[in-house]
């Protein structure tokens, strides 16, 4: 009680002392509230984004030692770095989804990246784009993200034949270079950009354009594919063996060269030297598991977006995943939206740091004003806390004291930065911030932002309020416990 | 028993390359309801012989008794608590906590103590001592509306609070006028015969000296003279 009413005294005596210090405690924490807030906006709706339109709740996808995202591996700029290895028997996998109770839909998916040319109606290429292609299976895909796009023009796959749902951006480009809008039934060629699969061209006709409903830099990229397409430009397995059918354009691209022309004799003429005597029909014994290997092979999917049912934990559902592939014996792993969502995901997530970090900078610099501060206060009253110490006061008590009046100096502040955030915070949602730039869309999520206070920013701001009010006086403190009452006697 | 004893007391203090001997080796004892001044010129000595007493400093050699404690003996926490519950200041430049009124200052120690007092006894006790010094009218004062008589007034009741054996005065009549002073020390030799507290006050000047029962002089750090007038300890 009395270390309140001296506290709150000194509070309001100290005037210049108590501004200063509960200036820099409050703009500190109306940034952060601001700050925080902000960025919880972005994320929440990133998530809900990701998680609603894209990735699911999580995503199934080979085990890899790199950070797997929807759009290849995290952090790599090689194109082939990028690639991922498909699933282990996707079929026990999808059996496994439809059967447990937790999971709502689910759909499995391919990506790569593949080169885009025009065919024009001589069947001569034209103009050259790069599209990111997602191969899905059409009607899985629509019954997990049932509004996630727009079709502009056109129609989404049949699922009958290869097709491609060019993506408006990819189309834009594509038309900017020949000159002319794309529309349905216009045949493209894609040639596939993993190096590692070989070149791999197919031609697919147009289904329509489309983009998605709410989308950023990296999925405007994304053009949709009928699964065998996908697979043959990413270059993994169809499933099936069938021979190798060539479009008239891909005979084109070939020449005229027969079979004969390339593996004629005349290619080969030099003499192979071979110095040790080979056995060569032991290389060549057992063929079985080649035939066995053709014949059981299943369709390849990159990974198996899931989305579970409402108030379904996802702990619990990785554990029943996790056993079943283990008693199957099947390699697979999982990851959340934010790795699926990859570098825009990450780049929100980096910014967070960066500002945290800043945040922190400015929480150091304040601790040390405040401290500095708070020491010239005490050696100012060097006397009275003398006074204290001579006539009965414990070193608890003058402890208490200066922790105290920066508890209330931080509180009060705190707090009035709290509330200025929050008005302003109410001001930004109700006004909105516009993204006036290309870079903006990508972290907003979209045209406009409309941030809402978030109970972990409120949190934050709490904590850092008592902990820089509990740091800031902890010098002082020891400064104060340093006056000996004998200096009550010493001011003549 | 001597409610304080000095038994050879020394006092060094350093002083960059060199010391200086405040005091050189004293012995003294004064008795419970003593009125007594220690008296001497600048450097005699006084201030330290106070805080000895006062237990807010430790002799360099020698000892000091309070009640029969040897207060070099107590910890830190100890010690606090024998200032608190035995002893009561008067300081040369009041030293009151500015934030406080008139009240809260006299107040002051009754909070800070571990003994706990019922509302009503407390206010009764605070508002007998505001009477006692004559500032009842000020009680909701802060001490910068005071004048330094005044001042010097709240510091005798805060200093007589926790019913302490000993109040301890550095020097009080330093800082005021010589007709304001001598009230004071009336005022404190009132409060020494009403509540058979003992005061131990440093001072120079002659004329209040020569109030005290019993006188101690310093000089150069030894006692010089240690006289008890008749009446000395009849307060007690």
């Amino acid at each position: 009680m009395i270390l309140h009413k001296i506290a709150m005294r000194n509070v309001r005596q100290h005037k210049s002392k108590t501004i200063l210090i509960g200036s820099i405690i409050g703009l500190g924490i109306f940034f952060l509230i601001v700050g925080n807030s902000l960025l919880d906006t972005i994320q929440k709706g990133m998530e809900k984004m990701y998680i609603e339109n894209y990735t699911g709740d999580l995503f199934l996808h080979a085990p890899s030692d790199k950070t797997v995202s929807l759009f290849g591996a995290i952090m790599s700029m090689d194109v082939d770095e990028m690639s991922t290895e498909p699933i282990e028997d996707t079929a026990k996998l999808i059996s496994f989804l439809e059967d447990h109770k937790d999971v709502e839909s689910y759909s499995p998916q391919i990506s790569g990246f593949s080169m885009l040319s025009f065919v024009d109606e001589n069947d001569e290429q034209a103009g050259q784009g790069v599209t990111i292609a997602w191969g899905v299976d059409p009607q899985q895909y629509r019954s997990v993200f049932t509004g996630n796009i727009d079709i502009h023009d056109g129609s989404f796959l049949s699922g009958e034949k290869p097709e491609i749902v060019l993506s408006k951006t990819a189309a834009a480009t594509l038309e900017e270079e020949i000159g002319r809008t794309i529309k349905p039934g216009d045949k493209l060629l894609l040639t596939g950009m993993m190096t590692s699969a070989g070149t791999k061209i197919r031609e697919v006709s147009v289904a329509g354009i489309f983009s998605f409903h709410e989308s950023n830099m990296q999925l405007d990229m994304v053009s949709l594919l009928d699964p065998e397409t996908a697979r043959a430009i990413t270059g993994i397995s169809s499933g099936k063996i069938s021979p190798a059918v060539l479009t008239e354009s891909e005979q084109d691209m070939l020449g005229s060269l027969a079979e004969e022309d390339l593996f004629s004799s005349d290619l080969f003429s030099s003499p192979v030297l071979i110095e040790e005597e080979t056995d060569f029909s032991s290389l060549f014994q057992d063929d079985a598991g080649r035939e066995t290997g053709m014949q059981e092979e299943t369709p390849g999917w990159h990974f198996i977006i899931v989305k579970l049912k409402d108030g379904a934990g996802e702990a619990v559902f990785l554990k029943d995943l996790y056993n079943f592939a283990a008693e199957e014996g099947i390699e697979v792993s999982s990851s959340g939206w934010r790795n699926g969502a990859g570098m825009v995901a990450e780049m929100s997530f980096g910014i967070q740091t960066v500002f945290n970090i800043i945040i922190l900078i400015i929480a150091v610099v304040a601790v040390i004003i405040i401290m500095n501060t708070l020491v010239i206060s005490i050696t100012e009253r060097t006397p009275e806390i003398g006074t204290i110490r001579a006539i009965g006061g414990q070193r608890g008590f003058v402890r208490g004291m200066i922790v105290w009046e920066t508890l209330i100096i931080s509180g009060i502040f705190g707090l009035a930065g709290i509330v200025l955030g929050t008005i302003v915070l109410g001001i930004l949602n109700g006004v909105g911030i516009e993204a006036s730039n290309m870079f903006l869309q990508v972290i907003f999520g979209g045209e406009t932002l409309r941030p809402v206070i978030s109970l972990q920013a409120l949190i934050t701001a709490f904590a850092v309020v008592a902990g820089i009010g509990i740091i800031s006086s902890l010098y002082p403190v020891r400064v104060a416990l340093k006056i000996q009452p004998v200096q009550a006697m010493r001011r003549k | 028993m001597a409610i304080v004893e000095l038994r050879n007391a020394e006092k060094i203090y350093p002083l960059g390359k060199t010391e200086v001997h405040a005091l050189k080796g004293i012995s003294f004892g004064i008795e419970k309801g003593d009125f007594i001044s220690i008296a001497g010129p600048s450097g005699s000595g006084k201030s330290t012989i106070l805080n000895l007493i006062g237990c807010i400093d430790t002799p360099s050699s020698g000892e000091v008794l309070i009640n029969g404690t040897n207060t070099s003996q107590l910890s830190d926490k100890e010690i606090t608590s024998l200032r608190h519950e035995v002893i009561g200041f008067i300081f040369q430049s009041f030293n009151l906590i500015p934030v406080l009124n008139v009240y809260e200052n006299i107040e002051f120690p009754l909070l800070i103590g571990k003994k706990r007092i019922e509302k009503h006894e407390k206010d009764e006790w605070i508002r007998f001592l505001i009477e006692q010094v004559d500032l009842a009218k000020w009680a909701d004062h802060k001490p910068n509306e005071l004048s330094g008589g005044q001042r010097q007034r709240v510091a005798i009741a805060r200093a007589l609070a926790t019913r302490p054996d000993i109040v301890l005065a550095d020097e009080p009549t330093a800082n005021l006028d010589s007709v304001t002073g001598e009230n004071i020390i009336s005022l404190m030799k009132k409060m020494n015969a009403e509540l058979s507290t003992t005061f131990i006050f440093s001072t120079h000047d002659l004329m209040i000296v020569n109030i005290a029962d019993h006188i101690i002089r310093l000089k150069d750090g030894l006692v010089t003279e240690n006289t008890r007038k008749e009446s000395a300890g009849a307060a007690g």
